[in-house]
């Protein structure tokens, strides 16, 4: 198979079922009504956003070739014009799969739906998708949307009204039809639209595949060509995530548990006492990793591990690597280009992580005669290729790479991974009497943390500490 | 019992005046003197703020019950009968000097208590009192006339919270010059001129920012006992820096302080960061003042604007569902006619000899098309660039009127390089802020497209008077180098400097006053030394100085000869610490039979016992418990000797 994942872009079609259904059901409505001069205003805007709508959608359907070819940053016309070919490569049972994938999400909001109306809506969805060309131009098979239109039966005008812009807003959601690869060599397909982030696309998978929805479960990118790979992070949009990537792309996405996924909720110390022997902090009980996150997490500002330390970084398009002296900011990754000195007027920002994402690497001793196999890459999520604008660093050992990874993460998302990382505790715990599944973070995970507020502490305060200093010491009480 | 002379003085009376010389006997209590002695003047006038002041013995008989015979009174008592609370000058975090009443009787803590409840500062305990540096007296100083601000009509009803009228409290509101009062502690002060800065004290290293620490007043004392006379210059500023339930809503004041004090901090390089730092820091100062400008106040909204904004708020919901996507659409429109325009385009790859070509450029959502000619603008573009997550840079150079934009564009194979030439300002200014907002994935319709345009402009208009060397400089301009420390007055010119904060403005520009003073004070909190204190210390066993750096969770050991962090312990691990007061030693234990002893060198043992207590103390605090400040557990973790 070429392509792992198919990239379906209903854009304007789903838009044309819903706007040739309107005109039709709208019409009549404001001709009998005319003294309801909102109605009209209203009217004459659904009839203005239309027509804006219609001429943004002409370029994406008119021509894609030329955008993809050219720039491949357009990524509306991604996979766009070989849909056919796509869903026709699609395996039986993997188009089962979808159909009915579809069926449990199409109109979500609508639970009256849930019958043949469903599968209506499903199929007029597919409906369009196979004769694009022809879609554009005829009405859709307007039974199968009309029956699922009357069924919800608005109460008033202006519910019909406001529903029927729901519905445009809804047209406008780009939607894609990705093929996800399990750990054990399966694989699952989804439609996921653009709203959705990857936590609730990982919320998904637990319902079908009945894992024990720990929080190390993740989706992952992988890019062959670089032989480089990133967990998405939860709170990532998938379909904005994946239209980085060009036509026919090696690039795949796998669900899998990556147990350091949240090692620097878990495991604090070893990110904010990096210093110390990793004998002595072994034993560190867990208040004392509570007290850690709060105190790096807790208040209006995300504390960044304060690492420094060699890195090897790979000349551009050498194949050399250089050590040089790297620091992590929270204002971005520094280094000292040249010179033995560390002040701060040395440094030199190396980059920032505001347009890089950080990956990990695969065997790049041998693809880059790197000085070790553990090395990480920070780039542009668009780029997909070697080139002068991808960062190759390598680190002396697996748990550098680690302190290095995770503390990026640490300062390119702040606050929000903590978010992140409480909601996967929340659903781990959420499904313990459900699954059996003996979650090994259970024992690790803080007692589900409240809501954060944005700067006052709301854990459980500490007791004042009982050991004060004897106040009255004319005696002597040196030690 | 046997009387016997006792004489005080009166000091309203003035200094001339002799001692009033009351006849007592031992047994008489501190009360009956002070009530003989009031008589005595023959003076109507309130009294009940007045106490006697022991002058031998550096002691206030504030206990009215006890008798002379318990304090231990005799004739030759040296007393001074004078009210507690006593006018002060007092240097506040942005540099203004205020003079105001506080209390000389009572420990520090509730001196600095009293002060923040009358400038309406939340948590006084993260504040405290310390001597100034002494200014460098020049032969003619002109500058000695500086404006006080005076708040010594303020009375001193403590007990009851003042109202709020207006979101201000409410003795602010008594006359112009209080209101211009609350202006100056409530809205930030503009950048200070390149000169100030550079005459101002700077530490060169981490030795030098350690004698600042050596001026704290001890927070168990009165200022009396530590020789703070009336009318004395102290400085008032945040000393834990551990800031708890910090408000924009009730904390104008305290929020408009702190950034004063981290904004000099910064200027004054006592806490270091990197080039790129002191770029975004520069911007943000330029912005926070541009916009306190323009938003005369940070209005902490009170009960009636609440009602307003949630009003607006339903309104916006309800028109949400109606009209408001069909309006953005509308809007859309508008800017889309407006952002059709030559421009001379570059890609300096291809075509390096070739140099820039004129087309016909069109912006669309976040994509920008180009054709050969307006005419062929209908048809096919000769291509269409997506801007979305490209970084937009700009390259401008006013007086040679180059207006140039560089794009950088990721695409699969890496980034693309691309140049727009601008014709002219106005062009420049919107094709600027399009692609910038472009490139955050939002499209001219924005509301934020005209804002983007007014603060290029305004950049642009301040890169024209800089370029115009020593024109004279009105308020409307601000130099660049008021918003950077000394060091790069050094490295760049204030034309240099312009783009660089530009470069880093464009991602502040939309920031609320309030959001970017927060947003200030959160990098200035992500800074790897920020919060520390330091102190020279002598650790036991040693025969060299080291640096002991104090932290809101942990202590570090800086090893002056290497220059950097030898070692850490954190306050969680503790067990205990004491004081020997007699060899001015600390001794502190760790869990896992950790011991560490030092002697202080720059500091009093009792500032570094303090700093200890006080972060501990800072770390119990909880909201559960935030009405009331805990000041006995205060005074039980940072005292010593005469400890409550």
């Amino acid at each position: 198979m070429q392509s792992h994942m198919f990239l379906v872009v209903f854009y304007g079609l789903t838009f044309e079922r819903f706007s040739t259904h309107t005109h039709s059901m709208m019409l009549p409505r404001v001709n009998e009504t005319d003294k309801m001069d909102d109605i009209d205003t209203m009217f004459s805007h659904l009839l203005g956003e239309m027509d804006t709508l219609s001429q943004s959608l002409m370029p994406a359907a008119d021509s894609p070739e030329v955008d993809a070819g050219s720039q491949g940053n357009c990524p509306i016309s991604i996979g766009f014009s070989d849909l056919n070919e796509s869903l026709n490569e699609m395996e039986d049972q993997d188009l089962d799969a979808l159909v009915a994938d579809l069926e449990s999400t199409s109109d979500g909001h609508d639970p009256g739906d849930q019958g043949a109306g469903s599968l209506a809506a499903a199929s007029a969805t597919l409906g369009p998708a196979w004769e694009p060309k022809a879609a554009a131009t005829l009405p859709p098979p307007s039974n199968s949307v009309e029956s699922s239109e009357e069924m919800v039966e608005p109460q008033t005008k202006a519910d019909r009204i406001h529903l029927a812009l729901e519905k445009l807003k809804e047209a406008k959601v780009r939607k894609l039809i990705v093929k996800l690869l399990m750990s054990d060599g399966s694989s699952k397909t989804l439609m996921v639209d653009e709203r959705q982030t990857v936590r609730e696309v990982l919320d998904k998978l637990f319902e079908k595949t009945h894992c024990d929805c720990g929080i190390d479960w993740s989706l992952c990118e992988t890019n062959s060509e670089l032989q480089i790979e990133r967990g998405f992070e939860d709170h990532e949009h998938l379909v904005e995530l994946l239209s980085a990537w060009t036509r026919f792309s090696e690039n795949k996405i796998y669900f899998l548990s990556r147990p350091q996924r949240y090692l620097m909720f878990t495991e604090p110390q070893l990110f904010y006492m990096w210093k110390k022997k990793t004998a002595c902090l072994s034993g560190i009980k867990e208040e004392a990793k509570q007290l850690l996150i709060k105190e790096h997490f807790g208040g209006s500002t995300v504390i960044v591990p304060d690492l420094e330390g060699k890195l090897y970084l790979k000349e551009d398009g050498k194949k050399l690597w250089k050590p040089h002296y790297f620091m992590l900011r929270a204002s971005g990754l520094y280094y000292v280009p040249k010179g033995k000195t560390r002040a701060i007027s040395d440094l030199v920002c190396f980059v920032r992580f505001e347009k890089v994402n950080i990956y990990t690497t695969k065997n790049y001793k041998h693809k880059y005669k790197a000085p070790s196999d553990f090395c990480f890459v920070l780039k542009h999520p668009c780029i997909q290729r070697e080139s002068l604008y991808v960062r190759f660093l390598c680190c002396d050992d697996k748990h550098t790479l680690s302190l290095w990874v995770n503390s990026i993460r640490i300062a390119k998302y702040g606050t929000v991974l903590f978010e992140n990382y409480q909601t996967a505790v929340k659903k781990a715990s959420g499904s313990q009497p459900l699954h059996f599944a003996a979650d090994r973070y259970n024992s690790a995970a803080p007692n589900p943390a409240p809501p954060k507020t944005t700067n006052v502490e709301d854990y459980p305060h500490e007791p004042p500490p009982d050991f004060i200093p004897p106040p009255p010491p004319s005696q002597n009480t040196h030690v | 019992m046997a009387s016997w002379d006792l004489a005080v003085t009166v000091e309203d009376l003035g200094s001339d005046a002799p001692a009033v010389t009351l006849s007592v006997a031992s047994d008489l209590h501190v009360g009956g003197v002070i009530l003989k002695l009031v008589e005595k003047t023959q003076i109507k006038r309130d009294w009940s703020d007045h106490a006697i002041w022991w002058e031998q013995k550096q002691q206030w008989l504030l206990r009215t019950a006890w008798t002379l015979e318990k304090y231990g009174i005799h004739a030759d008592a040296r007393l001074l009968f004078m009210p507690q609370h006593k006018p002060l000058k007092l240097g506040l975090p942005n540099g203004k000097t205020l003079r105001l009443k506080a209390c000389f009787s009572r420990p520090v803590f509730q001196t600095v208590m009293g002060i923040c409840k009358i400038l309406d500062i939340r948590h006084p305990e993260e504040l405290s009192l310390l001597r100034p540096i002494e200014e460098k007296k020049k032969k003619k100083d002109k500058d000695s006339a500086e404006e006080i601000y005076d708040l010594t009509e303020v009375p001193l009803s403590s007990a009851s919270r003042p109202l709020l009228y207006d979101g201000m409290p409410a003795h602010f509101a008594d006359s112009p010059e209080m209101e211009a009062v609350y202006k100056m502690l409530s809205v930030t002060q503009p950048p200070p001129a390149p000169e100030v800065i550079a005459k101002q004290y700077r530490p060169a290293s981490v030795v030098d920012k350690a004698h600042i620490n050596g001026r704290w007043l001890d927070s168990s004392r009165c200022l009396m006992q530590q020789g703070i006379q009336e009318n004395d210059r102290v400085w008032l500023r945040f000393k834990y820096f551990s800031f708890y339930d910090m408000d924009p809503k009730y904390d104008v004041v305290r929020l408009t302080q702190l950034y004063e004090q981290a904004r000099w901090a910064i200027l004054l390089e006592d806490i270091d960061c990197t080039e790129e730092e002191m770029m975004l820091f520069g911007a943000l100062q330029y912005h926070i003042s541009k916009v306190s400008q323009s938003e005369p106040q940070m209005v902490s909204s009170n009960a009636a604007m609440d009602d307003l904004d949630s009003a607006l708020q339903s309104l916006e919901v309800k028109l949400e569902g109606e009209s408001s996507s069909a309006s953005d659409m509308l809007v859309g429109h508008i800017g889309l006619d407006n952002m059709r325009n030559m421009i001379s385009y570059f890609r300096p790859k291809r075509l390096t000899l070739k140099g820039y070509k004129q087309y016909w450029f069109k912006f669309q959502d976040t994509s920008i098309s180009y054709f050969k000619s307006k005419e062929e603008s209908i048809g096919e573009p000769i291509q269409q660039i997506n801007l979305k997550g490209c970084e937009v840079a700009p390259d401008v150079n006013v007086t040679a009127q180059k207006f140039l934009i560089r794009l950088l564009i990721p695409a699969p194979e890496g980034m693309n390089e691309v140049y727009l030439r601008c014709e002219n300002e106005e062009q420049y200014a919107q094709w600027m802020a399009g692609c910038r907002l472009a490139s955050k994935g939002k499209t001219l319709a924005d509301s934020s497209f005209q804002n983007e345009i007014q603060s290029i402009r305004s950049f642009l208009a301040m890169q024209k008077k800089s370029s115009h060397g020593n024109a004279p400089t009105n308020d409307e301009s601000i130099n660049t180098h008021s918003l950077v420390s000394p060091r790069y007055h050094k490295k760049y010119k204030a034309k240099q400097l312009t783009p660089r904060i530009l470069d880093a403005y464009q991602n502040v520009a939309q920031l609320s006053l309030t959001d970017a003073v927060m947003r200030f004070l959160q990098i200035w909190q992500a800074l790897p030394d920020f919060g520390l204190s330091y102190v020279v210390v002598r650790f036991k066993g040693s025969r060299k100085d080291e640096v002991l750096g104090i932290a809101p969770n942990r202590l570090i050991r800086i090893d002056l000869a290497v220059g950097d962090v030898v070692k850490t312990w954190r306050y969680n691990n503790m067990k205990q610490w004491n004081v020997n007061w007699d060899i001015r030693q600390m001794a502190i234990e760790f869990e896992g039979n950790i011991n560490i002893a030092f002697g202080c060198v720059t500091a009093d043992c009792k500032i570094v016992h303090e700093f200890i207590g006080g972060y501990i103390f800072m770390s119990t605090r909880s909201r559960a418990k935030s009405d009331t400040l805990n000041e006995e557990l205060f005074h039980k973790l940072t005292g010593g000797h005469e400890a409550l």
